[in-house]
């Protein structure tokens, strides 16, 4: 038996024999072959876009949707080396054009005018003597000028050279028919001497300065601004190749001096140190070159120690510090690490051949740079100006398809419509606004990338699909919703205040508009969030004391540069140097001026503690009747109160439930809130759903919850106390008690809840309260006075919160919640809340909004018109 | 005896080179998985998860005695092929094939557990038939192992469906059968199996093949199609030169060049970080797991127990050896994970079901013979 198990165990053997031997051949046989097609497919990975669902009204109007665009990238190395306008100027200053007082001042200068005039700076290079072109091969000092922010990097030490024969083959279009040093013997000019088709050329120059002005306006830009943001991008990256290859450089160094990768001074000796110059001396064959190169091999090797500490601490010679000054190294910095290393080859012409494949990687990095995003989410026609022969593409641009969400003209040209919508980060595809459609739907709406594989054929292969987002249909109904915010005049000037209208058999809300409107949607979004980031700072320093922001003032310089941390420093600093009373002051100014921000959507967000008021003695008496606290009829006589004065009560006299409701009377509700107790007035609001979550628009908000647990049930039944409630929130209750069952309001037309919830309460209860709200409009009821509310057949509550502002100012929100119609026997279609916050009205004074609303609605959707 | 201090006991009754090995691998496993993950530990907490809940379901598989797990084998057998036949019928259609059964919000491949069930069914057919000798004996054998492989290929999962080949011939060696008639076996079966190939296999599989040995002469839509896996693969391999680019720095694999790089293409992954010599090594881990496997089994008396042991060593050695000659372009493109290291719930419960089943049977021994084993008694 053991034999068999051997021919099994053999059989594997030999099968991993044969899979060891032709990893042999592929790994180390074919192994550069392999690698040379792993360096010349490194295309990278695509990103395939994915798409967030779209966001639209019931009746169809698209609110958001995203829109094809592209960023646009660039390799700054390739722009520089490979661009037409760069090659130009390259060559002129190798050519001697700036003469001998080259600076990098002048070298700008000439780039510029390059980039402004490239016919006249190409007849003026056309026209220059042939033996110009000797210049180049040995113009040492121009390699300072290339080296100016607008230069390119150099790679050997005959750079120069190397540049400008790269330069016209680049300006040529094809490589040069004979080099430099044959052309520079011609006694005519340059043209002449390389055959140039001047006007072919010059065209070709144009036509890439046209297609940079182009991609430089659709960016918002000009073209200065375009070639500052190249610059700046190009310093990025060269210093990120130059800490990749540093690095790579120095463990080379190291390890082939010192047999480690990063040896001490001590280590590395003074007998290594000697054999490490005689090696360079012996490489370079002139002893500056040497110098200099050791320079930055010490510097490699060391960190960054300037080289005659190094050469002193392994030295220890005088001599040693003389040599070091006499090149004039007593303050060089390796910046240039490559100049020398790969030009270690006595030979002065190619650069030598590359031996490991490490330096080959190293090569490469040089030589295909990383693109940068140069600019995102551009409009997606512009790839045209990138892709194709002749285009941008052809020196390191690129273009990344994506997909970004645009705010639609009907939500730009309503601005209250955007600040309900939100916005999506261009960059993060997330919401950035916290209470809004886009941040309450993203789980939903929201999109993940795919990404393709470079293969042969152009889409490449798709590694992970995309996964598109789902479209949102909204219960929003645009014509209502345009109305309405005409019929309300809803104006930048506007008082702080939102109107709701609901449907009844749906709960979705029809239309909710918020004032005043921002007049820039953006502009007034960021100043909220810098108000609110310094008032909470402010409160912050209040509350934990000087000593606290002195510290967090410490931790922020030390911490990374950001415009977020300045503007908080400068924040803090401005706290630091105010007094108590002063911080006091400012956050009272900041309270005041949020209080009237249009940044808010007050249907759904407010920047003050919302109070109900009055409107939520619907629920008080609603609540009492249905617990058996008190009956219909229970008389209560509100003047033999001793509280009344200090609950503002008019002295109404015998009052039962539906008088309550229609004079708003404060003390029979302060009495049923004493009977009902804060707990049952609790589990009413839950009954109610005003914590629950509004699918589309707010979460659930259990804080509220546990912040009423500790109040008065008297302060509670008269809508006061930490009570606080939105108005889509109001215009639900309202819906609630018109229809007996528990209403769950919306936004989203497809939501999973269903609309209608238990039955809220026995009819005949239900019956009292509606009809103290159907007398609130009737003569003698607290809105009773205001004309135009009794053809709409409305039922209604007014309420007034009075509540003290940042300022210290007494101030009032009025209210007006009910639904329409409410005549006998009729089914109630539209539930509304209309509330005008930061006031000196009262309820009664936000009654016309709700009729103006009603009519709007009315002028929108004739056909459900009821009166 | 307390029950704790039973089984302790029987746990030092486990074979310390399959312990050994199978430990290695696995922690292989989860560190090339940790670079797989190209900077995001998920793939590498996901498979934590399932080594976890693999252990937990393993560990009865390794204590409840092997001749009682081989009464429960027929009805375990049923149960898989029922499992098969759901998923053919019912399962859900991903990237062309019904493979997988969603089970808590995962996916289930009955087509992995098959292989243990028909292994334990074949080890009990071997309990009562106790000769090969004839054509005619090898038949139940044969039948036991074909039922499930033709349910498999009409998911169609040629992959899993063909280690049921090698599974069969491992149980007839071991079982006894005269080398000669193995051997005209193997040429018929070789034959028909050749035709077999030109008559059902779909043409993409065909292409596959051909790719394969046609590596250089790939055309641009080959390699865009069905040559892709295997050229990324073989780039990814021939990058890793003689050291490799080092834990997760492997360019090809990190830049996303290689789909399925943590399972199906795991091994590619492996050649490019740790290079040739990391890559022969790991491969000598393999042989030596197998080996340690056929090693339990040789000293085995009763058949039932060399053909458990047989089994595993077929199922296991074979997926790992086809894996790894699939990502060198040895085989043609066929996904299978690499056993104990590819990212894979089910793999990796299977697999460490048929190392438990082979510690089993090591641990349910009459007497202790192992010089490895943990035991002193």
């Amino acid at each position: 038996m053991t034999a068999r198990f051997t021919f099994l165990g053999t059989c594997c053997a030999l099968a991993a024999l044969a899979i060891v031997l032709r990893l042999h051949q592929l790994q180390v046989t074919e192994g550069e072959r392999w690698q040379d097609r792993a360096e010349d497919s490194r295309g990278g990975a695509t990103v395939l876009p994915g798409e967030r669902g779209s966001i639209t009204t019931a009746d169809g109007v698209v609110l958001a949707q995203d829109h094809a665009a592209v960023d646009v990238s660039v390799v700054p190395s390739a722009f520089r080396e490979q661009g037409l306008l760069h090659a130009l100027a390259d060559a002129l200053v190798l050519t001697g054009a700036l003469g001998a007082q080259a600076t990098p001042d002048r070298s700008t200068a000439l780039r510029w005018e390059c980039h402004t005039d490239p016919r006249g700076a190409l007849l003026r290079l056309a026209q220059m003597p042939a033996r110009a072109l000797a210049v180049g091969a040995s113009a040492g000092a121009c390699m300072d000028v290339l080296l100016a922010p607008h230069g390119s990097l150099p790679r050997r030490r005959d750079e120069g050279a190397a540049r400008l024969s790269e330069a016209l083959r680049v300006l040529q279009g094809s490589g040069l028919r004979a080099p430099l040093a044959s052309l520079s013997t011609n006694s005519g000019s340059i043209a002449e001497a390389a055959g140039w088709d001047v006007e072919g050329m010059a065209a070709r120059c144009l036509e890439e300065l046209r297609q940079l002005t182009a991609l430089a306006r659709a960016g918002g830009g000009d073209l200065p601004a375009l070639l500052q943001q190249l610059d700046a991008l190009a310093l990025r990256e060269e210093a990120w190749k130059q800490r990749q290859v540093r690095n790579e450089l120095r463990d080379a160094a190291a390890l082939d001096h010192f047999g480690m990768v990063e040896p001490s001074i001590a280590e590395m000796g003074a007998g290594s140190w000697r054999a490490l110059v005689l090696d360079a001396q012996a490489s370079f064959g002139d002893e500056e070159a040497a110098a200099r190169a050791l320079s930055h091999a010490s510097a490699w090797l060391s960190g960054s120690i300037p080289v005659p500490a190094l050469i002193a601490a392994v030295d220890g010679t005088d001599d040693a510090l003389q040599t070091a000054a006499a090149f004039g190294l007593a303050s060089q910095e390796p910046e240039r690490v490559l100049d020398g290393w790969y030009a270690k080859s006595p030979s002065a012409g190619e650069a030598t051949p590359l031996r490991t494949r490490r330096e080959r990687e190293l090569r490469a990095l040089w030589r295909r740079g990383r693109p940068f995003v140069l600019q995102r989410a551009m409009p997606a026609a512009l790839a045209v100006l990138v892709t194709g022969p002749g285009r941008l593409g052809r020196i390191g641009f690129s273009v990344s398809p994506r997909l970004v969400r645009q705010p639609l003209p009907v939500a730009r040209e309503f601005r209250g419509l955007g600040l309900l919508l939100g916005g999506v980060a261009a960059e993060t595809s997330e919401p950035t606004l916290a209470r809004s459609v886009e941040a309450a739907l993203n789980e939903r709406l929201r999109a993940t990338d795919g990404e393709s594989a470079a293969g042969a054929l152009p889409g490449g292969v798709v590694v992970v699909a995309p996964h598109h987002g789902t479209g949102v249909r909204l219960t929003l109904d645009w014509k209502v919703q345009r109305a309405v915010e005409d019929a309300l005049g809803a104006t930048e000037a506007a008082e702080p205040g939102a109107v709701v209208l609901l449907d009844i058999a749906t709960g979705g809300v029809i239309a909710m508009v918020s004032t005043p409107l921002p007049r820039d949607l953006n502009a007034a979004l960021d100043e909220r969030r810098r108000l609110e980031h310094e008032r909470t700072l402010l409160r912050r320093v209040l509350g934990r004391g000087e000593g606290w922001a002195r510290q967090r003032l410490l931790s922020l310089s030390e911490g990374p540069e950001s415009a977020a941390a300045a503007t908080e420093r400068v924040l803090l600093q401005s706290a630091c140097d105010s007094s108590a009373a002063q911080m006091r002051s400012r956050l009272d100014m900041l309270g005041e001026r949020l209080a009237v921000s249009a940044a808010y959507h007050r249907a759904v967000d407010s920047p003050e503690h919302l109070p109900p008021g009055s409107v939520f003695k619907a629920v008080t008496v609603l609540a009492a009747l249905e617990e058996g606290v008190c009956s219909a009829t229970h008389a209560f006589d509100c003047q033999r109160i001793e509280t009344r004065d200090f609950l503002r009560c008019k002295g109404h006299g015998l009052m039962n439930a539906h008088d309550a409701l229609k004079f708003s009377c404060n003390a029979w509700c302060y009495d049923a809130g004493a009977r009902l107790g804060t707990a049952r007035l609790i589990n009413w609001y839950r009954k109610l759903g005003l914590f629950d979550p509004v699918p589309g628009l707010m979460e659930h908000d259990e804080r509220l919850a546990r912040e009423l647990r500790t109040d008065d049930a008297r302060a509670l039944a008269i809508g006061g106390g930490s009570l606080r409630v939105a108005p889509v929130r109001a215009a639900a209750m309202a819906a609630s008690i018109a229809t007996g069952k528990v209403v769950r309001p919306r936004l989203v037309a497809d939501s999973a809840t269903p609309p209608h919830g238990a039955v809220l309460a026995a009819e005949a209860h239900l019956a009292t309260v509606r009809a103290g709200m159907r007398a609130v409009v009737q003569p003698g009821g607290t809105a009773g006075a205001v004309a135009g509310l009794r053809h709409l057949r409305m039922a209604a509550k007014t309420g007034t919160a009075d509540y003290e502002a940042s300022s210290g100012e007494r101030l009032q929100q009025a209210w007006f919640v009910g639904w329409a119609p409410a005549g006998p026997g009729e089914t109630p279609r539209i539930a509304f809340a209309a509330m005008r916050a930061h006031t000196h009205d009262k309820g009664v004074d936000a009654a016309p909004m709700a009729a103006q609303a009603l009519e709007a609605y009315g002028v929108a959707r004739p056909e459900r018109k009821w009166w | 005896m307390s029950g704790g201090v039973r089984w302790f006991s029987k746990l030092r009754g486990m074979d310390a080179f399959v312990l050994l090995f199978s430990m290695a691998l696995v922690l292989c496993g989860l560190w090339f998985l940790d670079s797989a993950g190209r900077g995001s530990d998920t793939l590498l907490t996901t498979q934590l998860r399932w080594l976890a809940l693999s252990l937990a379901v393993v560990l009865p598989a390794m204590l409840i005695p092997w001749n009682r797990l081989l009464s429960l084998a027929p009805a375990l057998y049923a149960f898989g092929l029922v499992l098969l036949l759901v998923v053919k019928t019912a399962g859900p259609v991903i990237n062309g094939s019904q493979r997988w059964l969603p089970l808590l919000g995962r996916g289930l491949q009955p087509s992995e557990f098959m292989k243990v069930f028909t292994l334990l069914l074949l080890a009990r057919l071997m309990r009562q038939q106790r000769s090969l000798q004839k054509f005619v004996d090898w038949l139940p054998l044969i039948g036991v192992g074909l039922l499930p492989t033709t349910l498999i290929i009409i998911q169609p999962d040629l992959g899993t469906s063909l280690l049921f080949l090698p599974l069969i011939v491992a149980v007839l060696i071991v079982g006894g059968a005269p080398w000669k008639k193995l051997l005209l076996a193997g040429v018929l079966g070789a034959g028909i199996l050749a035709a077999g190939a030109g008559l059902l296999l779909e043409d993409y599989q065909k292409e596959r093949i051909w790719s394969t040995l046609h590596i250089d002469k790939m055309t641009a839509s080959q390699r865009s199609g069905p040559g892709f896996q295997l050229e990324q693969s073989l780039i990814a391999v021939g990058n890793g030169g003689w050291t490799g680019h080092g834990h997760g720095e492997g360019p090809r694999v990190q830049a996303g060049h290689l789909p399925y790089h943590q399972n199906d293409f795991i091994f590619a992954l492996i050649a490019e970080e740790q290079g040739f010599t990391g890559t022969a090594l790991f491969v000598l881990l393999e042989v030596l797991f197998v080996l340690a496997i056929c090693r339990v089994g040789a000293l085995q008396r009763e058949p039932p127990a060399q053909v458990l042991c047989a089994g595993a060593a077929a199922l296991l050695g074979t997926q790992a050896l086809v894996h790894m000659a699939v990502t060198v372009a040895l085989a043609p493109t066929k996904g299978l994970p690499l056993p104990l290291v590819s990212a894979g719930g089910s793999s990796m419960m299977v697999s460490l079901l048929l190392v438990a089943l082979v510690q089993n049977v090591s641990m349910h021994r009459g007497r202790w013979q192992s010089l490895g084993g943990l035991s002193a008694h």
